[in-house]
């Protein structure tokens, strides 16, 4: 009971100065925004051009409006992939500033055990990020919706918040583990920078993973945020590739969806094996669970014997 | 003025070391319960290290320490209950209000909302918390910031109250107001404090003092035998520059005279009383200094200083 009490306080805490504090709020926004940039300037038009070709090829069956939201699923898709791990990353700048200003000793100091501090600064990442994302989710959602149908059923959405929430614990644990070996702001601040910059194109957001060479997308691959990234695309974009499979009817037996699939990275693909959705999940869980317990195992020796 | 007769900590060889150095050096002493107990020494002395050893947060390298009876090391759960600290640099977060910090912090203690409410209440009024309830920690003045630290520390009505320099950097008002406080709880609830300073003055007021350098006690007692063991008095006596009364001086024991303006200073160690009464038909006008704390300090570490001069 008091051990609850203790954890809540924790992630109370952790969370008020996350949203308390407009410039990491802002900053974990960045790169979903640079994604949304860099499609509203020059990567829609291009993407839509090129299905465009595709879809003349069979006869006018798929309309111009389903091509563009089919790209929107996808730019959405890039935007929660690259939150998912922006978001995370800089709601566990906490920690590590923390650490660096010794108000850690404020809490070791308490009846508090090292393993809820440690559960206070996960849970309360887990919570800011998932809450952060399902609003951008829904707005996305919202958004696109308005501008045509999305062929979405309310399983789809619910999954998809499944999805989210699969990435901000997998990502949390992932970025903790990683937080734990930063002593002060400006490392990690650096590397905050370089991964912001990396993170669009390692979940295939700019480019499509496809367009990189095999052994760099088996990388990519690997890391869970992409097979995240993979489930939401395909949440978010089976209801339109559906529909644009309708209206072809078969007359080409499924070869412009199945193409689709390949090129925008619709499966976790390492070497030449194909994981389903289900394996991807699977994985994405296990990793998580890895990065917990090594967090959970590691901080209590590193936060005393300094 | 030491309240009881039970140990609130006892330390015995205590050390700790990082790799080559040692920033605590085979120390021990007791802080009788309900004692204003100061720690003195220069930046670097150790004196954080052995408040952060005695409160749970570094480990020891060796020794043993028992703090409320509670073994360091084993217990250290029941300690931590028994224990507040102000730490010398704020540990509140400046991006919550001064509700918002307090209530987190009683969180971590086990009290629920309600709880938390009702320890507060009498510090609100004593620490005038109701006018900065609502503001941001970061918007509060050095003085708020300080009062805010202390009910902090003293939320879960610990029995020691540890102070790793708890003023410095404020202005003299502030730190005025700081001490009032401190001495009002020193009265009230029999606390046993434990501080920790750079500022000479401030350990008068202490029941004992801790002198430590380089990790090691160099020194320890009341102020009173501090000063007397390691400071000259200074009898400042108006007379005349004279032959005769030089002859006076050289053949008391002083250390050290000198005549400024009208008067002698003669720094002079034992036998003060014997030097007057042996000369007090021609010693008439004159005062007795005893040293400061300043001097002790000085005396005890910067060792060519030479306690008379001020």
């Amino acid at each position: 009971m008091n051990d609850l009490i203790r954890i809540k306080g924790l992630i109370k805490r952790n969370i008020l100065i996350f949203f308390n504090n407009k410039g990491l709020v802002f900053f974990s926004m960045l790169t979903p925004i640079i994604v949304l940039m860099l499609y509203l300037l020059f990567l829609k038009s291009e993407m839509t051009s090129s299905l465009e070709r595709v879809a003349n090829g069979l006869e006018g069956l798929v309309s111009t409006r389903d091509i563009d939201q089919l790209v929107n699923g996808l730019l959405l898709a890039g935007i929660l992939g690259s939150a998912l791990i922006t978001i995370p990353c800089n709601a566990l700048q906490i920690f590590v500033r923390d650490r660096e200003e010794n108000v850690d000793y404020d809490m070791i100091s308490t009846p508090v055990k090292r393993i809820h501090i440690i559960l206070g600064y996960y849970l309360a990442s887990v919570i800011a990020s998932f809450a952060q994302t399902t609003v951008v989710m829904l707005g996305g959602i919202g958004i696109l919706y308005a501008q045509g149908d999305m062929y979405l059923q309310l399983s789809d959405i619910v999954y998809l918040i499944v999805a989210v929430f699969l990435g901000t614990i997998s990502s949390t644990g992932f970025f903790m583990f990683i937080m734990m070996f930063f002593r002060n702001v400006t490392t990690s601040s650096a590397f905050m920078g370089i991964l912001s910059a990396v993170a669009g194109f390692v979940i295939g957001a700019y480019i499509p993973l496809s367009e990189f060479n095999k052994s760099i997308q088996n990388i990519c691959n690997l890391i869970p945020a992409t097979g995240v990234t993979i489930i939401i695309r395909n949440l978010l974009t089976s209801g339109v590739l559906e529909h644009m499979d309708e209206c072809i009817g078969g007359i080409d037996g499924g070869a412009f969806v199945s193409s689709m699939g390949e090129v925008f990275s619709f499966y976790t693909t390492i070497g030449s094996n194909s994981w389903t959705l289900m394996q991807t999940c699977v994985y994405i869980v296990v990793m998580t669970i890895i990065f917990v317990a090594a967090v959970g195992i590691i901080y209590p020796k590193v936060c005393k014997n300094r | 003025m030491s309240g009881g007769n039970l140990k609130a900590i006892e330390v015995n060889n205590l050390y700790k070391k990082y790799n080559e150095l040692t920033a605590v050096d085979n120390i021990s002493f007791e802080v009788q319960e309900g004692e204003l107990f100061a720690f003195l020494g220069e930046n670097g002395a150790g004196k954080s290290t052995t408040i952060n050893i005695l409160s749970t947060i570094l480990d020891k390298t060796s020794g043993t320490v028992e703090v409320m009876g509670h073994k360091l090391g084993i217990e250290d759960d029941a300690i931590r209950n028994d224990i507040g600290i102000v730490f010398q640099n704020s540990v509140l977060d400046y991006e919550l209000t001064v509700k918002q910090n307090l209530m987190t912090r009683g969180a971590y203690y086990g009290y629920c909302k309600k709880d938390i409410i009702d320890r507060i209440k009498d510090f609100r009024e004593e620490f005038s918390l109701d006018e900065i309830w609502n503001r941001k920690y970061s918007k509060l003045s050095g003085g708020q910031r300080r009062r805010v630290d202390i009910v902090r520390a003293l939320l879960h009505r610990p029995k020691i109250l540890f102070m790793d320099e708890p003023t410095t950097g404020l202005d003299p008002m502030t730190r005025r107001l700081v001490w009032d406080y401190i001495n009002n709880l020193r009265k009230k609830e029999n606390l046993t404090i434990f501080l920790t300073t750079h500022y000479m003055e401030e350990t008068a007021e202490a029941d004992n003092v801790v002198i430590m350098d380089k990790g090691r006690i160099i020194a320890e007692g009341t102020p009173a035998e501090l000063k007397s063991r390691y400071t000259d008095k200074k009898i400042i006596w108006y007379a005349d520059n004279t032959n005769e009364n030089k002859e006076i001086i050289e053949k008391s024991k002083a250390s050290k005279y000198q005549y400024e303006a009208d008067h002698y200073s003669i720094c002079m160690n034992e036998d003060v009383t014997d030097f007057i009464w042996n000369n007090r038909n021609i010693i008439q006008d004159y005062e007795i200094i005893k040293g400061t704390m300043d001097d002790v300090f000085l005396n005890l570490t910067g060792k060519e200083m030479v306690a008379c001069n001020e």
